[in-house]
């Protein structure tokens, strides 16, 4: 068991930050769009920024079609911390899923 | 307004009272009292626009109240503001600079590409590291020989480049223009309602509203478009830049047209949307951000009503939606898209 948390927490991790590599590659505002890619008007969205900033808001329209991530928090750190909070977040979400599933099963 | 902040009782007893008075005295709206769980605020006093606060000289025209209809149809009256074109009370600039060795002083500034904070000085040094700073190497905006800066020195040059699809001569150029360039009878007209509506569902911004200067503050800049031809449409200090249809806007706010803070430390107003809801810069007194904003950037409280909070100069972006309900440019369709540039129509 506590290898494969060690294995999630490491594959999460890598996610992370090969996601905030290819934010930083990307030109102002089209970081903000592809937060709302796939997603719907009014719901949530964040994505890094460079500096290690996070923007965190809601999908907006832009245009007519076009989604842009209005940010209505303030810009907030990431720091350490946030990405062992961001990982276990997302483990925990993880095994309530898997045990969810072995509950159906 | 002193019954602020006295009982809710004294409120009810006072506004009456208070909406004569300014409506007479301050030429003012009247005070809007709406039920709302924005900010579990159960009552909002939302003022309307204030005149008074407009710099002298935004207008070209006194304003006046006229009748009007919202997006929504609903029929009321709204304020008729004129304006020139151009920021009251002083001269647009600097834009770009003119050789690679010109320093901050003597130019503009341009979005962050981190996408948040100030803009970054427009300087020559600026222009000479474009290839880096974007990590391509075919910004070519300058005379390697000579250092000078290309940039859009005529009318004809700006028009042609100061629009999303930006002509192609035009491209590697730093974009500027002049309110010189403007029909001679080029003008603004906004329509804002006196009363602020609050819309069933926000809207999308299509233009963001006016500053107390007079200028427009204007949408998202077309950043991919501009950046995809090579080109960097100039601001200056304050964050604006003019091209043919719209004359003088705004992409942000730097406090160019703010007013000083007020007594309690909120943050200064830097202008009006098309609702009629103010529009505060980012930061107050102390240099903090509102904590909890709507998906408009949006907030309430009991001094100001619904109003909004600009991003940062390098969001692109002055608030995200437009919370209530507005009435469209004349003469323009219903969808909001802007009307052919004036210039066009000389051609």
């Amino acid at each position: 068991m506590k290898n494969n948390l060690f294995s999630i927490s490491i594959l999460l991790l890598s996610n992370a930050m090969c996601s905030w590599a290819y934010a930083h590659s990307l030109p102002l505002n089209s970081m903000a769009i592809e937060a709302c890619q796939a997603k719907e008007k009014s719901q949530d969205c964040q994505y890094s920024g460079h500096h290690n900033d996070l923007y965190i808001g809601t999908c907006q329209l832009a245009t007519e079609t076009k989604l842009i991530c209005v940010r209505n928090k303030p810009i907030q750190k990431i720091e350490g911390d946030m990405v062992k909070l961001e990982v276990n977040k997302k483990i925990e979400n993880s095994n309530e899923h898997n045990q969810q599933m072995q509950t159906t099963q | 307004m002193k019954f602020i902040n006295t009982s809710r009782l004294s409120q009810y007893i006072a506004l009456p009272f208070a909406c004569t008075f300014l409506l007479v005295a301050c030429d003012r709206s009247s005070i809007e009292t709406e039920n709302s769980d924005l900010n579990n605020e159960k009552t909002i006093m939302t003022q309307g626009l204030d005149i008074s606060l407009f710099k002298d000289e935004a207008f070209i025209k006194n304003p006046e109240i006229v009748d009007c209809e919202t997006n929504a149809g609903t029929k009321t009256t709204c304020y008729k503001l004129v304006s020139s074109g151009g920021p009251a009370g002083r001269e647009p600039g600097d834009f770009c600079p003119r050789n690679i060795t010109d320093g901050a002083d003597v130019s503009g500034g341009w979005f962050s590409k981190d996408g948040a904070g100030d803009l970054v000085d427009l300087s020559g040094e600026f222009i000479a590291n474009l290839a880096s700073y974007y990590d391509d190497p075919n910004w070519k905006l300058y005379d390697p020989e000579t250092g000078k800066v290309r940039y859009t020195a005529t009318k004809e040059a700006c028009f042609g480049a100061a629009k999303p699809d930006v002509e192609e001569q035009y491209k590697q150029n730093c974009i500027e223009c002049e309110l010189a360039y403007l029909d001679d009878d080029f003008s603004r007209t906004y329509l804002i309602p006196t009363q602020p509506i609050q819309a069933a569902k926000p809207e999308r911004v299509r233009t963001v509203g006016i500053a107390l200067d007079g200028a427009e503050l204007a949408g998202p800049a077309p950043v991919d478009a501009i950046l995809g031809s090579y080109t960097i449409a100039a601001f200056d200090d304050c964050g604006g830049h003019i091209n043919a249809h719209q004359g003088y806007h705004y992409h942000s706010t730097t406090g160019c047209t703010d007013t000083p803070v007020s007594d309690d430390g909120y943050a200064p107003l830097i202008g009006y949307a098309p609702d009629g809801y103010a529009i505060y810069a980012m930061l107050d007194a102390l240099g903090n951000e509102a904590e909890s904003l709507d998906e408009c950037r949006g907030t309430s409280d009991s001094v100001r009503g619904y109003h909004y909070r600009a991003a940062s100069p390098s969001e692109n972006m002055i608030i995200g939606c437009i919370r209530g309900e507005f009435v469209l440019p004349e003469g323009g369709p219903r969808d909001g898209q802007r009307p052919p540039p004036p210039h066009e129509k000389q051609h």
